[in-house]
C-alpha cells in the first residue's frame, strides 16, 4: 500500500483529446460515405471506388509518414506517439477536400507533405502553425495540378464556375446559373460535383451541430464565419443588384461549410480565447471573400485559413489579459477588429465586376495557321476556341431555308440553347436565329436572333451584335469563341450556323487549303486535340524510312494505353507510317503499322476515317480527338506530332 | 433580487460559461447514517489554525477537560484560540508532520475515555446581545471559516460598512464531499440560531443562505428553519465552483468585485462556522469535533463520520474499513482543491471537512491541442493555456498581464483539460515565479 502525491486537482473529466478526435473522425467517415454514395449513384461505382481508394491512400501515407518519422526521430514509443499524433484526421479532411480527379500519387504526395511539412517537423500535434490539411491542399493547388487525371473529369465545381465570371453575375441574374447545379435546394442536399466532401450542406451542418453538442468544437468559430461569409456577400450582392440567392450561393458554393466546421475550428492553429476565435473566424470570412471576389483562385476558404493562421500568435496576445476585468477592453477590439475585417471586404466587394478579362486570342493556345478569328467586339468577352465542326448533336439544331437570292441563302435556324440543362422549372425555349450564308465560298454572311430563349443577363452576352458578328466571314473550317459567362448560348448559335452550312452545302475543308478531309462515317470525333500538344508522355519517337522529293517517310512508335498501368502487364507500343510533305510542314498520310491498345476500343481511332484527319495538318493545326479513344488518339497524334518535328529538322 | 438572478447564465457571447457541472458523487456519503467515530487514544491537536499560531495554555502532565482553553493566539488578527477536545492527560508538546507537509508543533493529549466536560463559555442569547457583545463571543470562542479557508470569523465583522446582503454558503460545491449537508441535516436549529446571530452582526437587513438545488431535502429543511426570518434560501445551480465566494455573490447578485466581497455589499460565511456558533451559543462548547467525510473509490467505506479534532488521519481511515487497492491519492479535502498527502499520520483540524481517499491511475496525457476550455470554464476568468505557454518561456511581461495572481487554484482547469495535462500546477508554478521575481 503507497500513497502517492499529486498535484491536485486529482479529478478529470472524461473527455479526452483522442475522444474528440474520435468524433471528429466519424464526422469525416459520415461525411465520405456520403460523398462515395453519391459518386456511385451519379457518375458509377467506379467513382465511388475510388472515393474510398483515396481515402486509403491517404489514411495510409498519414500513418506511414508518422511511424517513419518516429522511428527516426527514435521515439521511445512510436504506437503512443502515433496515437498522440491524429494524423489520419489530417488525411481525411485533405480528401474531403480534394477533387475526385486527383491522382493517387498527387494525394499521397500531399498527405506526406501535409503530415511531415505540416505538423512533425514544428513538433508534432499541438505544435503546427498551419492547419496541416490546408496546407497539404495548397501543395496539391499550388504545384500538383498536373495530378489531376483527366479521365476523372466531372465538370466545373461551383466555384470554379463562379470564379471565371468573377464570382458576380451581371444583371444579379442568379437564379439560372445557379440552376446548373440543380438549383440551391439541390446545392444544400448536395448533389453536384464539386471536392469530395464539401457539398452536402446539410450533412456537413448537422455533423457542425453534433460536435458542438459533445463540447469537441466550440460554437463561435463556426457560427461566426458562415454567419460573415453571408452577411458580407449579401451586403456585396445587393451592391450589384444581386439578391439573396448570392449570398447563400456564396455560402452554399466551395468550401465555407466544410472548412468552417471541420477546419477554422482546428484548435492547434486557432486562437485560444472566445473573443479571439471570433475576430479569427470574421477575418477569415472576410479574406474568403475577398480572395474568391479578387484573386486567381477558385475557391479562397483554404488560403483565408492559412492567412489567418498566421495571424492565431498576434490574436492570442491581443486577449492577453483576464476576460472578466478586460472585458469592455476585449469588447472593443473585436469590434474595432471585426470592423476592420469587414470593411476590407466590402470595399473589395464594391469594386467588383463581372470578370472581363480572357482576351479572344487565349495566349495558351498556337497560332492558327489559317485565318484568324474575328475581333472581338466591344464588350464581349471572349474566352475558349470553338471548331465549327465541333460536335452540336446536343443543341439539335435545324435549319429551313427563307429565301434565295444569287449564291445567297437565308436560312431560318433554331437550336437548344440553356435548355440543354435540366431544369427543375421546366424547360428553357429554344433560341431561333435568322443565319445568311453565302453559297459559293461557303461562308456566313451574317447572323441574326429572332427569338432569345435562354436567361437574360447570362445568356444574352452570346447574342449581342459584337457576339454574333464573329460569325461573319466563318466556314465550317474554322474557329469561333466561346462568349465567356455565356458558354451554352454561344454553343446554341454556332450550332445553327453550323446546321445552315451544312444545309448550304458547305463542306469542311473545301474552302480552306489546310482543311481536313471529311471524317469517316462512323467515327465520332470529339474535343479538339491541338497538335502542339505536349506528348512527352507518349514517348514518340520516329525513324527515317524513305525519302523521295520533299516527300518524306517516318517508321514513329508511341505508347498509347500502355501509359496507363495494367493489371496484365503493359500494353504494346502502337506503331505507324508517317509520310510528310517537307516544303509546307503538313503530313501528307498516316496509316498503322502495329496496333498496341485494346481492340474494339481504341482502334476506332485508327480507321482510315480518324487517320484521314491527319491528313494536310501541320504543327499549328488541331485535329479532334475520337470519342471514345482519347489515349490512342493521342498516341497517333504524338507519332505525327513527331514525324512533323523530325521532318522540320532535316 | 435573488428571484429575478436565479438561474440567470452568465450571458457574454465573449466568454464562456466560467464553470462546469460535475459528477458530485455526493451519492456515496449523502445518505448514509453518519458514524460517530471511536475516540483514539492519543490526540495531537495542531498549534497552528490555519494561519492562526497558538502558543500553550497546558504543560507536561496537565489534566485537561473537553472544552478547556489549551492555546491561546499569538496574533490579535488571525485569532483562533484552541480548545481541548477530549480529556485527559497532556503528554507534551511534539513536532509531527501537519497536512502542509511541514512539521509543526502539536500538543499530545491522552485520552482518558471519561469525557469529562467543562463548559467553555456561559449560554449566550444573541438577540438580546448588542453587536459588539456578539463580536466577542464570536472571537473568544474561537469560530473560524470552516469551509476550508480557516479564517477567523470575527475579522469579517469587525467594521462592516454598506453591507446589505449576508450569505450563508451551504454550497459545498466540491466533489464526494457532504460533510456539511450531513452537519446542516442533523443540527438546522443550532444552524438557524448562528445564521442569525451573524446576520445581526453584519448588519445586513437580509440574509441568503445559498444551497444546491438539487438537494431537496435540505431545502425543505431550510425553508422550515428560515421561513419567518430576514433569511431566504436560495437555489443555486449545481457546478463548480458554485461555492467560491465570487462565483456565488455573482450567481446571486450579478455583481463582480476587485478584492473582498464587501465591495459588493456582502459577507459570507459557511453554514458549518454558523452551526458551530449555534453549537456555541446553546451548548457554551467550542469547536471540538468535526463533521468529516470519508469518500471515494480507494476507501472501503465511504461515510460521513464525526471526529474529535486532532485524530490522525490514518486512525479515521482504519475506522473506516481501510484503504482499497495498492496505490492510492489521500486528499484532505475534495479531489478538486484538496491537497495530496503521501503521508496520513497528519490530524484532523478544525477546517478539515473530508479526507478523499482516490486509486492513482495515471492519465494517458498528449500535447495540449489549445483547445481552450480551461479559458471558457476559469471562474477567474484567466487563460491558463496561454500562462503555462509563458511560464515555460519565463515571458514575464505576458505573465504580468495574464495577472495570474487572481487564480485561486480551483482545479476546474485540470478538471476539464481533454489532453489531461496538469494546467493548474503549470499556473501554480507561474505564481510561484512571479512572487519571486517581485
Amino acid at each position: 500500500m503507497k500513497l502517492t502525491f499529486n498535484p491536485s486537482p486529482n479529478y478529470r473529466n472524461e473527455k479526452s483529446t483522442t475522444g474528440i478526435m474520435k468524433d471528429l473522425g466519424l464526422c469525416l467517415c459520415a461525411v465520405l460515405l456520403y460523398a462515395v454514395i453519391y459518386y456511385c449513384a451519379a457518375f458509377g461505382a467506379q467513382y465511388g471506388l475510388r472515393v474510398i481508394l483515396l481515402a486509403c491512400d491517404a489514411v495510409v501515407a498519414a500513418l506511414a509518414t508518422d511511424a517513419v518519422f518516429y522511428k527516426f526521430a527514435k521515439s521511445k514509443d512510436i504506437m503512443k506517439d502515433m496515437k498522440s499524433s491524429y494524423s489520419i484526421i489530417t488525411a481525411l479532411i485533405l480528401v474531403l477536400i480534394s477533387r475526385i480527379d486527383t491522382s493517387y500519387f498527387a494525394m499521397a504526395v500531399c498527405t506526406v507533405l501535409a503530415v511531415y511539412f505540416g505538423k512533425l517537423v514544428f513538433g508534432g500535434f499541438g505544435q503546427n502553425i498551419f492547419n496541416p490539411a490546408a496546407f497539404g491542399a495548397a501543395l496539391i493547388m499550388g504545384n500538383f495540378a498536373a495530378g489531376y487525371n483527366v479521365d476523372f473529369a466531372t465538370g466545373a465545381t461551383p466555384t470554379q464556375a463562379a470564379s471565371s465570371i468573377g464570382w458576380m453575375i451581371p444583371g444579379g441574374n442568379f437564379a439560372s446559373f445557379i440552376s446548373q447545379y440543380g438549383g440551391l435546394g439541390k446545392m444544400f442536399l448536395g448533389q453536384y460535383p464539386s471536392t469530395i466532401g464539401s457539398t452536402c450542406a446539410l450533412l456537413i451542418l448537422c455533423c457542425g451541430a453534433f460536435l458542438i453538442w459533445q463540447r469537441d468544437i466550440d460554437w463561435q468559430t463556426p457560427v461566426f464565419y458562415i454567419c460573415t461569409v453571408f452577411v458580407e456577400a449579401l451586403c456585396i450582392g445587393l451592391m450589384h443588384g444581386a439578391g439573396i440567392e448570392y449570398a447563400l450561393f456564396n455560402v452554399l458554393a466551395g468550401g465555407i461549410l466544410f472548412g468552417g466546421v471541420f477546419m477554422a475550428t482546428d484548435p492547434v492553429t486557432t486562437p485560444v480565447t472566445i473573443p479571439g476565435r471570433i475576430l479569427w473566424a470574421i477575418g477569415a470570412a472576410s479574406l474568403t471573400l475577398i480572395i474568391r471576389l479578387k484573386a486567381n483562385f477558385a475557391d479562397g476558404v483554404l488560403f483565408a485559413i492559412l492567412l489567418m493562421n498566421m495571424l492565431t500568435p498576434a490574436i492570442d496576445k491581443l486577449f492577453d489579459g483576464n476576460q472578466i476585468k478586460d472585458a469592455a477592453k476585449f469588447r472593443k477590439t473585436v469590434l474595432i477588429g471585426s470592423a476592420c475585417f469587414a470593411a476590407l471586404a466590402l470595399l473589395v466587394g464594391t469594386s467588383v465586376k463581372p470578370k472581363e478579362t480572357a482576351p479572344a486570342s487565349s495566349g495558351s493556345a498556337p497560332a492558327a495557321s489559317g485565318e484568324a478569328a474575328a475581333p472581338a467586339g466591344g464588350d464581349v468577352n471572349f474566352g475558349e476556341a470553338l471548331p465549327m465542326t465541333y460536335n452540336f448533336n446536343a443543341n439539335k439544331a435545324s435549319c429551313v431555308l427563307d429565301g434565295e437570292e444569287n449564291d445567297t441563302v437565308r436560312y431560318a435556324c433554331k437550336a437548344k440553347g440553356f435548355g440543354l440543362v435540366t431544369n427543375a422549372d421546366g424547360e428553357y425555349e429554344m433560341n431561333e436565329a435568322m443565319v445568311v450564308v453565302d453559297k459559293a465560298t461557303g461562308k456566313v454572311t451574317s447572323v441574326n436572333m429572332i427569338t432569345f430563349g435562354d436567361t437574360e443577363g447570362v445568356g444574352d452576352a452570346a447574342t449581342s451584335d459584337a457576339a454574333l458578328a464573329q460569325f461573319e466571314g466563318k466556314g465550317l473550317d474554322d474557329e469561333v469563341n466561346l462568349v465567356t459567362g455565356a458558354t451554352f448560348t454561344t454553343r446554341s448559335v454556332a450550332s445553327m450556323v453550323q446546321a445552315a452550312l451544312k444545309e448550304a452545302g458547305a463542306e469542311p475543308g473545301t474552302s480552306g487549303e489546310t482543311a481536313a478531309k471529311p471524317a469517316a462515317a462512323d467515327v465520332n470525333f470529339g474535343d479538339a486535340l491541338p497538335m502542339s500538344y505536349n506528348f512527352n508522355a507518349n514517348k514518340a519517337s520516329c525513324v527515317l524510312d524513305g525519302e523521295e522529293n520533299n516527300t518524306v517517310r517516318y517508321a514513329c512508335e508511341a505508347k498509347g494505353f500502355g501509359l496507363v498501368t495494367n493489371a496484365d502487364g503493359e500494353y504494346e507500343m502502337n506503331q505507324a507510317m508517317v509520310v510528310v510533305d517537307k516544303a509546307t510542314g503538313k503530313v501528307t498520310s498516316v496509316s498503322m503499322i502495329t496496333f498496341g491498345d485494346t481492340a474494339g476500343v481504341g482502334d476506332m481511332a485508327t480507321s482510315d476515317g480518324a487517320l484521314a484527319q491527319f491528313e494536310g495538318k501541320g504543327l499549328d493545326d488541331e485535329v479532334n480527338f475520337v470519342t471514345g479513344a482519347t489515349f490512342t488518339t493521342r498516341s497517333v497524334a504524338s507519332m505525327a506530332q513527331a514525324a512533323l518535328k523530325a521532318a522540320q529538322e532535316d | 433580487m435573488f428571484q429575478e438572478r436565479k438561474g440567470k447564465e452568465h450571458m457574454s457571447i465573449l466568454t464562456g460559461p466560467m464553470r462546469f457541472h460535475l459528477d458530485g458523487h455526493k451519492e456515496l456519503t449523502a445518505h448514509k447514517d453518519v458514524l460517530v467515530l471511536e475516540e483514539p487514544d492519543d490526540l495531537y491537536i495542531p498549534l497552528v489554525n490555519g494561519r492562526a499560531a497558538c502558543s500553550p495554555l497546558v504543560k507536561e502532565g496537565d489534566e485537561v477537560k473537553v472544552g478547556q482553553r489549551i492555546g491561546e493566539p499569538t496574533d490579535g488578527f488571525w485569532y483562533v484560540p484552541i480548545f481541548s477536545p477530549v480529556s485527559g492527560t497532556v503528554v507534551g508538546i511534539e513536532k509531527r508532520m501537519t497536512a502542509a507537509l511541514k512539521p509543526g508543533d502539536h500538543i499530545h493529549i491522552k485520552n482518558d475515555h471519561k469525557h469529562s466536560a467543562t463548559r467553555a463559555f456561559r449560554e449566550f442569547d444573541y438577540e438580546t446581545a448588542t453587536r459588539e457583545e456578539i463580536l466577542d463571543f464570536v472571537k473568544s470562542a474561537g469560530m473560524a471559516g470552516l469551509g476550508g479557508a480557516g479564517f477567523p470569523t470575527f475579522n469579517k465583522y469587525t467594521k462592516p460598512e454598506g453591507i446589505d446582503l449576508f450569505i450563508i454558503n451551504a454550497v459545498e460545491c466540491e466533489p464526494y464531499l457532504t460533510a456539511d449537508y450531513a452537519n446542516s441535516m442533523a443540527n438546522p436549529e443550532l444552524m438557524r440560531d448562528g445564521a442569525l446571530a451573524l446576520l445581526k452582526l453584519s448588519t445586513a437587513p437580509k440574509g441568503l443562505i445559498a444551497v444546491k438545488e438539487d438537494k431537496k431535502d435540505l431545502i425543505e429543511v431550510l425553508h422550515k428553519q428560515f421561513d419567518g426570518t430576514p433569511i431566504e434560501v436560495a437555489e443555486v445551480a449545481d457546478i463548480y465552483p458554485a461555492g467560491w465566494e465570487r462565483t456565488l455573490i455573482y450567481m446571486l447578485t450579478g455583481k463582480r468585485y476587485d478584492r473582498l466581497p464587501a465591495e459588493a455589499g456582502c459577507i459570507l460565511n459557511n453554514v458549518s462556522t454558523c452551526i458551530a456558533l449555534g453549537n456555541a451559543m446553546k451548548n457554551g462548547m467550542p469547536i471540538t469535533a468535526k463533521y468529516l467525510t470519508v469518500s471515494g473509490d480507494g476507501v472501503k467505506e465511504p461515510q460521513n463520520v464525526i471526529v474529535p479534532v486532532g485524530t490522525p488521519a490514518s486512525e479515521v481511515i482504519r475506522q473506516c474499513g481501510g484503504y482499497v487497492g495498492e496505490d492510492c491519492l489521500l486528499i484532505a479535502g475534495g479531489p478538486m482543491m484538496g491537497r495530496t498527502i503521501p503521508n496520513d499520520q497528519f490530524v484532523i483540524g478544525i477546517a478539515n471537512n473530508g479526507l478523499t481517499v482516490l486509486q492513482h491511475r495515471e492519465p494517458f496525457s498528449v500535447k495540449c491541442l489549445r483547445c481552450g476550455k480551461c479559458t471558457e470554464t476559469c471562474p477567474s476568468g484567466l487563460v491558463p493555456v496561454r500562462i503555462n505557454a509563458c511560464e515555460k518561456i519565463k515571458d514575464i511581461d505576458s505573465l504580468k498581464k495574464l495577472s495570474v495572481m487572481d487564480c485561486i487554484e480551483c482545479g476546474l482547469c485540470t478538471y476539464i483539460c481533454p489532453s489531461k495535462l496538469d494546467v493548474t500546477e503549470g499556473v501554480r508554478r507561474a505564481k510561484r515565479y512571479m512572487a519571486l521575481v517581485k
